[in-house]
């Protein structure tokens, strides 16, 4: 059993196929620094050119930690003739072993590789694993799956990495699974186009009951998302904290969201840009920048969405899906400071939706400082749809709307069977100015709806 | 501008101003099927639809208009309102209503001549 394996300095090694590394039943240490590895191979009979396994027979669960440095490196396949695909770094623990170990996946540069099926393939880990995935970069990297995959970890930071100028995209470019924390920041996909499917994603995170993700720095640019997510989270989350998200010059296919929260305690987005993001096709319809998913108010804190710029786009805004649990507190869900501009929809319906969610619940939903211009929709939609039912109004204040065509602030208590609470709206200091309603009516109160309007000025609205 | 339709419905305006807005029929507000409007201390002036300048009330559909000032608005026909199949009452208290006309259909083409 080796107790450290070290592979370094700039010399070209090529593993033509099978395991180019195979480490088994140890060692504690393991370093690839500065390697060139050309390579090619199957996954059915090679797992990874570098391929770690561990098990408790060896690897008693001590206070040791287990460090796997893969660093520097630079990674490619110049020939792949059979279009065999293979995963360039594999490891895999026992359930059952507890020791630490500590992942560091680091200014590794992939570039010009055929069928990759992921970059750091962390078959099964522990809850006591850390990885580290920072300051690497993918180019024309053709992708059947993506950049990582890890089931079972404590943490997981991705960091500075960036995929740049590659097709055909599909699977997870990040599948992380029950993980208790996820740090993404400065992350960057530039020129890439997806052809995965609705139930595949950018970033796919299935977080532990808890567990906490923070984004800082997401960027995508000059990118067909198509029917894969974006960002898309599962699990009961404590904390879901975003900032710095920009989206330039993106297309997106038909039902779609980019971002995906799950269930949350805490939401907190801020500082995002929407700049010219609009459907694949003539005919898609439906999409969504952002899904709040489930606010879980159990344990819930007072969330917010704040400074969001969205401009020359074609796709909704935001969606309140559900909300569930029982709140100890008030809570306030406030949206600030969000512009609107120059937008110009052909089949989209709705900018922003609550769908019909009933609670008795004290959440108080607040759009504070919102300002639509230039808006249209061709087909006629809704600016807002409110089908929610539950015991505070959803409250817009200070804001205004101009130069709108055909879109209407449409209320309905989507349930007509319950007797609990109607679709309640509050709009106070607001105007509404230059208006062209299309002959549909600005604002439209169905259903058993209360809407109560205060301090507003309309002025040009025909 | 704002329709309170199907069905029991209800809107409440306060301290507001609504100027210069157009429609085919009420002006402002179009309420029906059992809906009610009720409005207090607000302002309507410069405001014009072919009927009803204001508010258009049928299919027992009311409203209260309550503290506040209807001037200068026009219509074709009903300057103000019209109810039409109402069991409901509506009501107007202490406004001020005043300079809201009818205008013919003469007078418009000469208006939207002149833009």
């Amino acid at each position: 059993m080796l107790n450290n394996l070290t592979i370094e300095n700039p010399q070209e090694r090529i593993a033509p196929f099978r395991e180019g590394f195979l480490i088994h039943d140890g060692s504690e240490t393991v370093t690839v620094n500065n390697t060139i590895i050309k390579f090619w191979g199957s996954l059915s009979e090679d797992k990874g050119q570098i391929e770690k396994h561990l098990s408790p027979n060896c690897n008693p669960s001590d206070d040791v930690v287990q460090t796997v440095d893969i660093t520097h490196n630079y990674w490619t396949m110049p020939y792949n003739p059979t279009q065999d695909r293979f995963v360039t770094f594999y490891t895999e623990f026992d359930q059952d072993y507890y020791r630490r170990m500590i992942v560091n996946y680091s200014y590794n540069l992939h570039e010009n590789i055929l069928d990759n099926i992921y970059g750091l393939n962390l078959a099964y880990c522990t809850q006591n694993t850390e990885i580290w995935m920072t300051n690497n970069q993918f180019y024309n990297v053709s992708c059947l799956q993506g950049a990582a995959y890890a089931v079972v970890s404590d943490k997981f930071i991705i960091e500075n990495d960036l995929y740049a100028d590659s097709t055909d995209f599909g699977f997870d470019t990040y599948a992380i699974m029950d993980t208790n924390e996820v740090i993404i920041k400065n992350v960057t996909t530039r020129n890439v186009n997806a052809t995965g499917s609705s139930s595949e994603y950018y970033f796919y995170l299935r977080m532990n009951n808890g567990g906490n993700v923070t984004v800082d720095g997401l960027y995508f640019e000059n990118s067909n998302v198509g029917q894969q997510r974006g960002l898309f989270v599962q699990g009961n989350m404590n904390t879901f904290i975003m900032t710095n998200l920009n989206f330039l010059n993106v297309l997106v296919g038909t039902g779609n969201t980019l971002i995906n929260t799950g269930a949350f305690n805490k939401l907190e987005i801020y500082n995002t840009t929407f700049t010219n993001v609009q459907n694949e096709t003539p005919n898609d319809e439906n999409n969504i920048m952002i899904t709040v998913n489930k606010i879980n108010l159990g344990n819930a804190q007072n969330c917010i969405i704040k400074n969001a710029t969205i401009e020359n786009s074609e796709i909704g805004f935001l969606l309140f899906s559900s909300i569930t649990g029982t709140a100890s507190q008030t809570v306030t869900f406030s949206i600030e400071d969000i512009n609107y501009q120059n937008c110009y929809f052909v089949n989209q319906k709705n900018l922003i939706e609550f769908k019909q969610m009933e609670s008795q619940q004290d959440i108080s939903f607040v759009f504070d400082n919102n300002m639509f211009n230039n808006v249209t929709f061709v087909k006629r939609g809704n600016l807002f749809l409110l089908q929610h039912q539950i015991l505070n109004p959803v409250v817009l204040q200070n804001s205004k709307f101009t130069e709108v065509t055909s879109g209407t602030i449409y209320l309905e208590s989507a349930n007509k069977q319950s007797s609990n609470f109607s679709t309640r709206v509050m709009i106070s200091n607001v105007t509404f100015a230059s208006i062209d309603t299309n002959f549909v009516s600005l604002i439209s109160v169905n259903e058993g709806s209360i809407i109560e309007i205060e301090d507003s000025t309309f002025s040009g609205v025909t | 501008m704002l329709f309170a339709g199907y069905q029991r419905t209800t809107t409440i305006i306060r301290n507001s101003i609504f100027t210069n807005n157009t429609s085919l029929q009420g002006g402002v507000f179009t309420v029906e099927s059992e809906s009610v409007i009720r409005v207090y201390g607000s302002t309507f002036t410069s405001n014009f639809a072919v009927i009803s300048g204001i508010i258009q009330a049928s299919n027992n559909g009311y409203f209260e208009f309550y503290n506040s000032t209807i001037y200068n608005n026009y219509a074709v026909s009903s300057s103000v309102s019209q109810i039409f199949d109402a069991a409901s009452t509506s009501q107007v208290q202490n406004c001020s209503i005043y300079s809201n006309e009818v205008v013919s259909s003469t007078d418009l083409n000469i208006e939207i001549s002149r833009t």
